[in-house]
């Protein structure tokens, strides 16, 4: 397969926006985006979109195309859950190695806190799956009662505690603190999460992600053209995808997935070992989801996570740094674009343009994103060049 | 007083399921061949892929594998139970299915016993919900 690398990437502060539509999000993310790859809009020959929450366009990729006023021949919108970032760039990659394109603009954004509004967006969640409609919705669940009972049965099969929470909640926190980008900046302690009120007993507010608006864009092409541009490419070495139940009710285990799967396929295709891991980007809208995929993705042992957050193993100067940038608990969730910000930080890192979050030297990154309740994964591994 | 909380779409796939609370059974699809029993309704049995598929009665027994007590209101006909349960049964049949037990939320624990009781909703259904086992029931 063509070698290709991410040549350009766009971030906002994620947050409220207000007085921004969708559309021009996206439109001034992928500006900034192929700008900082130094190329031009007319270069862009496919363009890939995730339908946002907050923007009911069919075929909102080729809206976005004609907002822009360029008319590619690759135009296409995606839906992946919050394996998305992995999907597109695998997607821009199959084009490129295929010949199909040469510049592919990926621009994942969500506006569901200004445009949408929190509580709307979560009873959408509940209303349109992962929570099972007919058999499920009935008995009152939310995606946080879905994610709840998940702890609760780790809690009791591990014996683990609400310090293990609190440890994921407090390590993405302190590595927000040092993120422009990151909508969650206040200093956390214990006593600020055990004050944050319950939402799904024994999910805390803290335990569950925040609203934001925001999202990214990434500008794919050639690994040969790449190092052509202004940055230093970052190249992508290997995906990988698995999935099992989406609805939990059919779930074969309610605290382990197949996050290790997806994992296993990237490596082997990218002819590495887990030990070449230099930062991991573990996605995580609940506390246990940093907990549960940090132990599939064999960072920890089974029921260790908690632990090992706790030992200093996971901090950007630990032994395997994880989330420099605050991961979706503390950088931001932007609704369907909740996963484009691993993405972003893993190019950032390797990049070496992390400022005050740079880990030492990284050379291999792994970047996951998860759909629905621990049901679908997708694992990049992006590299230095 | 008119049902105020959530109701399910019926299909064709979860009508017999629907159907039967409305008698008060609780039952679930069974593969023929491996003899599978599982929720969600479906084409296929997920763990050998056959279309053989029967309904079959439960015992209506089943464990508390999970729950969350609920302290939001996403669902206005919920509003007047806060704090409510929702709670993960793995049924003594082997399928998981997700409902509330009725019981006081502090008395609920991982491996407790429920059996099934069904809570009036509409005229076409009802709502199976579990109930504590006492020891010795099973």
């Amino acid at each position: 397969m063509t070698a290709t690398a991410i040549a350009g990437i766009a971030e906002l502060p994620q947050g409220r926006m207000p007085g921004v539509t969708p559309m021009a999000l996206h439109d001034r993310l992928a500006r900034m985006a192929i700008a900082d790859a130094g190329l031009r809009v007319q270069d862009v020959d496919a363009v890939i979109t995730l339908s946002p929450r907050s923007d009911p366009y069919l075929i909102h990729a080729a809206a976005l195309a004609e907002f822009m006023g360029i008319a590619p021949p690759v135009a296409l919108t995606v839906e992946g859950g919050g394996a998305a970032p992995a999907v597109m760039v695998d997607m821009a990659r199959m084009m490129i190695g295929g010949g199909r394109a040469n510049t592919v603009l990926i621009v994942s954004a969500d506006m569901p806190l200004s445009v949408v509004s929190r509580g709307s967006y979560i009873q959408t969640l509940a209303d349109a799956g992962p929570v099972h409609p007919d058999i499920e919705r009935p008995f009152g669940p939310t995606v946080p009662a879905l994610f709840g009972i998940c702890t609760r049965a780790y809690m009791h099969e591990f014996g683990a505690t609400e310090a293990d929470l609190a440890a994921a909640s407090l390590h993405d926190r302190a590595n927000a603190l040092d993120h422009p980008n990151a909508h969650m900046r206040k200093p956390l302690d214990m006593a600020g999460y055990l004050a944050s009120p319950m939402i799904a007993d024994p999910l805390r507010m803290l335990d569950c992600t925040p609203v934001s608006d925001g999202g990214a864009a990434v500008v794919v092409t050639s690994l040969e053209r790449a190092r052509d541009l202004r940055h230093k490419p970052a190249k992508v070495l290997g995906a990988g995808f698995a999935m099992n139940q989406l609805h939990l009710s059919a779930a074969t285990s309610l605290t382990a997935s197949c996050a290790g799967t997806a994992s296993d396929r990237a490596l082997a295709q990218a002819g590495l070992q887990h030990a070449d891991i230099d930062i991991g980007l573990v996605y995580d809208c609940f506390t246990i989801a940093l907990l549960i995929n940090l132990e599939d993705l064999g960072f920890a042992p089974k029921g260790q996570a908690g632990a090992a957050l706790r030992s200093g193993l996971f901090d950007r100067a630990g032994r395997i740094p994880i989330n420099p940038h605050g991961g979706l608990l503390s950088h931001g969730y932007p609704g369907r674009a909740a996963g484009i910000g691993n993405l972003i930080e893993a190019v950032v890192q390797l990049r070496g343009d992390a400022g005050a979050r740079q880990v030492k030297d990284p050379q291999v990154t792994l970047t996951h994103g998860m759909g629905g309740v621990f049901a679908t994964h997708g694992v990049l591994l992006l590299g230095r060049s | 007083m008119s049902y105020t909380k959530p109701l399910p779409a019926i299909d064709n796939w979860n009508r017999p399921f629907w159907d039967a609370t409305r008698e008060q059974r609780l039952v679930a699809q069974a593969c023929e061949p491996c003899g599978t029993v599982f929720f969600p309704p479906g084409p296929v049995c997920p763990h050998c892929l056959s279309a053989k598929l029967s309904w079959k009665q439960l015992s209506g027994r089943g464990t508390v594998e999970s729950w969350v007590v609920f302290h939001q209101v996403y669902y206005k006909g919920f509003a007047d139970e806060m704090p409510y349960n929702v709670a993960m049964i793995r049924l003594d049949e082997g399928a998981r299915m997700l409902s509330n037990v009725v019981v006081p939320n502090d008395s609920l624990h991982a491996d407790m016993r429920v059996e099934v009781v069904f809570a009036p909703a509409t005229e076409e259904l009802s709502i199976p919900k579990f109930r504590p086992l006492t020891p010795g029931e099973g």
